[in-house]
């Protein structure tokens, strides 16, 4: 029995201590924002917050989560208003297909709560977990450079 | 008059002109990408952002068809079995780029619209290889145009002279 809080609510699962985090996000609680890519750790696109901190879900065990709080890309809008990354991305072009998303949006917004103005180099160190075959990355860094914008005025 | 007949196919109507500045190492081979151009004669653009992401992500496509991209066998199987295996563009990966659009409204498509999606990936790696033949004078043949692939060519060279 393990117990986290994931997006503001408790939850209390039974996991075989096998199930990765992304799993268990996914099936157990179905929320299926997060996807997995690669299955390795490398693409990002199963990237979640476990107490403010991003970590990719695939390679997480869900044992390691108990006690601890999880954020994914479900959790970020308030009351039906999108998070400002996420507006940022729609607004930018920061998306095509879509598949990297979750995963680009949940390490955006680690970014900003990290390093709320970063640089262009700072944006591309950041987000070098997460890759993108769509857009080419410039309407990510663009997205992202908007999102920044946007918590500053 | 229009030059286009609308029931014919949308393969033969968007042109693409690239130019790539590069820079290779000739202690290693490495090739790195300092800027980018991209041209491109279009129809009426219906959606401007989704435009310029489809002519982005096909040039990125091709950048790195040009640069890292590779199907690996080993005894006949594939040796790149996931993303940790194969390279493609990162976000640090990406040139300064400039775009050029060419507007010409005479497309075949909806609102004399022409082809965009694959138009920018072909060109990007021979806009590269031809880059790094003007920058150190060895022509590679065939993708991805690795270090290893340039080094030995140079080393080949120097070989010869």
């Amino acid at each position: 029995m393990i117990r986290l809080t994931v997006n503001g609510q408790a939850h209390e699962l039974d996991v075989p201590s096998y199930r990765t985090l992304l799993d268990c996000l996914r099936y157990d609680l179905g929320l299926t924002g997060s996807k997995e890519g690669c299955g390795v750790g490398v693409c990002g696109a199963c990237t979640v917050l476990l107490d403010g901190k991003m970590i990719s879900s695939c390679i997480a065990l869900a044992v390691f989560a108990d006690g601890r709080e999880v954020t994914t890309v479900e959790g970020l809008a308030e009351d039906e208003r999108l998070h400002p990354v996420q507006q940022a991305f729609m607004d930018a072009g920061g998306f095509q297909c879509g598949i990297c998303t979750p995963g680009q949006v949940v390490a955006a917004k680690a970014l900003l709560d990290a390093i709320p103005h970063p640089s262009e180099a700072e944006i591309k160190e950041w987000m070098l977990g997460n890759l993108c075959r769509c857009t080419g990355y410039y309407k990510i860094v663009e997205s992202i450079q908007a999102a920044a914008g946007q918590a500053r005025a | 008059m229009h030059f286009y007949d609308a029931k014919s196919h949308a393969a033969v109507t968007s042109f693409t002109a690239q130019v790539a500045e590069v820079a290779v190492d000739p202690a290693t081979g490495q090739v790195t990408v300092l800027r980018f151009t991209t041209a491109h004669d279009v129809g009426t653009i219906i959606n401007p952002l989704g435009h310029q992401g489809q002519i982005e992500g096909g040039l990125i496509q091709g950048l790195g068809f040009a640069l890292m991209e590779e199907l690996q066998t080993a005894e006949g199987r594939i040796s790149t079995l996931s993303l940790g295996d194969f390279k493609l563009p990162t976000i640090r990966d990406i040139p300064p780029l400039t775009t050029v659009i060419v507007e010409d409204a005479v497309g075949p498509g909806p609102f004399r619209a022409k082809a965009i999606g694959e138009g920018s990936i072909s060109p990007v790696a021979p806009a590269i290889a031809n880059a790094v033949a003007d920058a150190c004078g060895v022509r590679i043949v065939d993708l991805p145009i690795t270090a290893e692939k340039v080094y030995f060519a140079l080393q080949d060279r120097k070989g010869r002279s």
